[in-house]
């Protein structure tokens, strides 16, 4: 590398802060939790923390300096590293995708966290942390012009060569989607997502329970709804249900405010654009996020309607871009086209995204005639395990309500005949297509996905036929793509069998004959 | 044949661990009633290893007859497998991404080898053709590396 040019671009100024703030992150629970802990004992509490802080500011002050780079016409330059000093060259053309991140402290200083991803998985290309705001733009406008050049070259006959005085593609950007707070609140109202702050909750407190003591009057609170609930139980499981429907009410309210704040911190401003071949998404409201991805590169797109969704007539369409196998801690990616539309929104979108697509005119074709018993059974076998020896409990242990037997005995009654209904609505909802160059999959009773994968996005198919699957004549079909890492792109259980080996056999002939299948009109000659 | 001693290994391995876990809890539950009671509950241990092996012998067996695997030139690969839970795969020479012989000391030993193929996917990337001789398993690897190459020349070629 000694006859390599060495490159001498250097970080914002305040990049430590940022370096050492990241160090600092990994030290934060153990040293939080000693501070916490150890009121008493401020002395060596604060030195600890102290001593956490000044390690990390010191490592972040040698990482940011020890950090090079230089942009060059067609690569950058990197050379990184402390004890292990690392030189990179990144050519522009393995750049899959650009993201910006900027957090309110971003923001305060001026400066931008730039990450550089190739499409082929591992680590990102380059984590440039941080740039200040005119050399962030200069980068990300030096990586639009080359791909603009190369989309000039590579379509010549096609493409317009208009090069505009601006650069770019000459195509005017287009703005596909924006949320204005109102469609965020209806966002608040239908996910679950506080479910997963309030479950981040409890995970924390039972590692550490003294932090119960900071919350005045907990115990307290605690304490007399224990002894009411006890009070309503003796008197009999019947008198204790509005005290359940209370308590899941609560919960249900708590979990929908926590969703509302998620969401309109995470996606406030939220603005799809359209610019050639890219997608792009800016929104957040302290840490703004800046990701962008390629519409050519798209491996599926899911549309979801839950119960929530439909009261709103809103849905979720989400979409699946080459990924990192490996999880790369907190860089951002384009993963929600839309977190809230209306379905003419999303059928636009899916429009923009898959050309030439007509949802409503799929061919959609059922699944074996038994799928809905077979969907049954396989409930079944995990409910039946679970239920059977909570009714014989509950029915012959000593010390419970008298009226606790015969509730339990209807309520598994119930939940048996249930499924057997729900089964039977969902084989009759479910269904596939192999038309218009995509694979779709609907599914679903109270919550429906609709799941679309190009056909030239599969990778390998899998058929799997268990012993009942042979005796029935079923079979299922999984076929993956380069989605999140460890997600199963699609699977469809319960096909007739020749329906799995026809779609299997469409995939494999879309995958080995490629060129066939790139021309615009596929000649049937070829 | 070399699927069969394949097997047997297993098996006896298998047998060996299921005998080294049944006879503490054997030891147990008899109890340390002398040099007899050792002796009882290390027999009824080697009872149990013998029928687990004999078992997972079996099930070896029946699966590796099963096994087949498909070169299918100019297309790809496909794997079928199992015996009562039966699995397809088929691997696209288009996604293919790169292929890797692996010879593990048993393998060596017992001159075999597995041939491992990857693609780009994000659950199904990896699948491993376990069970060639190390001259089929290469055979087999240049031959689609062959094709892999030819491959990328036709789609250089033919565009514009």
């Amino acid at each position: 590398v000694s006859g390599a040019p060495q490159p001498s671009g250097r970080l914002h100024p305040w990049s430590w802060l940022f370096h050492a703030a990241g160090a600092l992150k990994e030290l934060a629970v153990p040293v939080l939790a000693v501070v916490v802990l150890k009121r008493n004992d401020d002395f060596s509490a604060l030195g600890l923390a102290g001593a956490a802080a000044a390690l990390a500011c010191a490592y972040g002050w040698l990482r940011a300096r020890s950090f090079r780079y230089e942009v060059l016409a067609e690569e950058i330059l990197i050379r990184e590293g402390l004890l292990m000093r690392e030189s990179r060259q990144v050519p522009f053309t393995r750049v899959q995708s650009v993201s910006e991140r900027r957090g309110l402290v971003h923001r305060l200083v001026g400066v931008t966290e730039l990450v550089l991803e190739s499409g082929s998985g591992g680590k990102p290309e380059a984590v440039m942390r941080v740039l200040g705001p005119g050399e962030a733009s200069r980068l990300a406008e030096q990586l639009r012009l080359h791909r603009a050049a190369r989309a000039a070259g590579a379509g010549e006959g096609t493409g317009p060569a208009a090069e505009g005085p601006g650069g770019a593609t000459g195509r005017p950007q287009q703005v596909l989607l924006t949320l204005p707070t109102v469609e965020l609140v209806k966002l608040g109202i239908i996910s679950n997502r506080g479910l997963l702050v309030v479950a981040a909750g409890i995970g924390v407190l039972s590692q550490y329970p003294d932090l119960l003591d900071l919350v005045p009057g907990a115990e307290q609170l605690a304490a007399s709804v224990y002894g009411r609930l006890a009070e309503a139980a003796s008197a009999g499981v019947v008198r204790l249900l509005p005290w359940i429907l209370g308590l899941l009410a609560a919960v249900f309210v708590l979990v929908r405010l926590l969703s509302l704040g998620y969401w309109i911190v995470t996606q406030h401003g939220f603005t799809l654009t359209r610019d050639g071949d890219r997608l792009r998404v800016q929104r957040g409201l302290l840490t703004r996020v800046d990701v962008s991805g390629r519409v050519g590169a798209i491996q599926r797109l899911v549309l979801e309607r839950t119960l929530l969704h439909r009261l709103f007539s809103r849905c979720t369409l989400r979409v699946d871009l080459p990924a990192a196998l490996v999880a790369t801690g907190h860089v951002p990616r384009l993963n929600r086209l839309a977190p809230i539309a209306t379905a003419e929104q999303a059928q636009a979108l899916i429009r923009d995204c898959l050309p030439g697509l007509d949802l409503q005119a799929l061919a959609w074709r059922r699944l074996h005639p038994d799928a809905a018993w077979r969907r049954w059974q396989r409930t079944m076998l995990w409910v039946m395990p679970a239920v059977a020896p909570a009714v014989a409990l509950a029915w012959g242990l000593p010390g419970l309500p008298a009226d606790a037997g015969p509730v339990a005995l209807a309520a598994a009654a119930a939940l048996v005949a249930g499924s057997a209904w729900h089964a039977r609505l969902w084989a009759a909802s479910a269904a596939y297509a192999a038309d218009q160059g995509v694979v779709a999959w609907r599914s679903g009773v109270f919550s429906k996905t609709w799941v679309l994968v190009p056909e030239g996005r599969t990778q390998v198919v899998t058929l799997r036929r268990s012993p009942r699957d042979r005796r029935a004549g079923t079979a299922t079909l999984c076929a993956d793509a380069m989605t999140a890492a460890g997600t199963r792109a699609l699977k469809l259980p319960w096909l007739a069998e020749a329906d799995a080996a026809a779609l299997n056999a469409r995939l494999w002939r879309a995958n080995v004959e490629p060129l066939a299948y790139n021309r615009p009109v596929p000649s049937p000659g070829s | 044949v070399l699927w069969r001693l394949h097997a047997l290994l297993l098996g006896l391995a298998a047998g060996a661990t299921a005998w080294l876990v049944t006879w503490p809890i054997l030891v147990e539950a008899l109890g340390f009633d002398g040099r007899a009671g050792l002796a009882r509950s290390s027999v009824a241990g080697l009872g149990a290893g013998v029928a687990v092996s004999l078992l997972l012998l079996w099930r070896v067996r029946v699966a590796a007859r099963v096994y087949r695997w498909q070169h299918r030139p100019g297309e790809g690969v496909v794997v079928f497998k199992g015996a009562w839970w039966q699995r397809e795969v088929w691997i696209p020479m288009t996604r293919l991404q790169h292929l890797d012989i692996q010879r593990g000391p048993l393998e060596r030993w017992l001159g075999l080898a597995t041939l491992e193929l990857y693609t780009a996917g994000s659950h199904e990337y990896e699948t491993r053709i376990p069970g060639l001789s190390p001259q089929r398993a290469q055979a087999l690897r240049d031959g689609l590396l062959a094709e892999l190459q030819a491959d990328g020349a036709a789609v250089r070629g033919e565009r514009p």
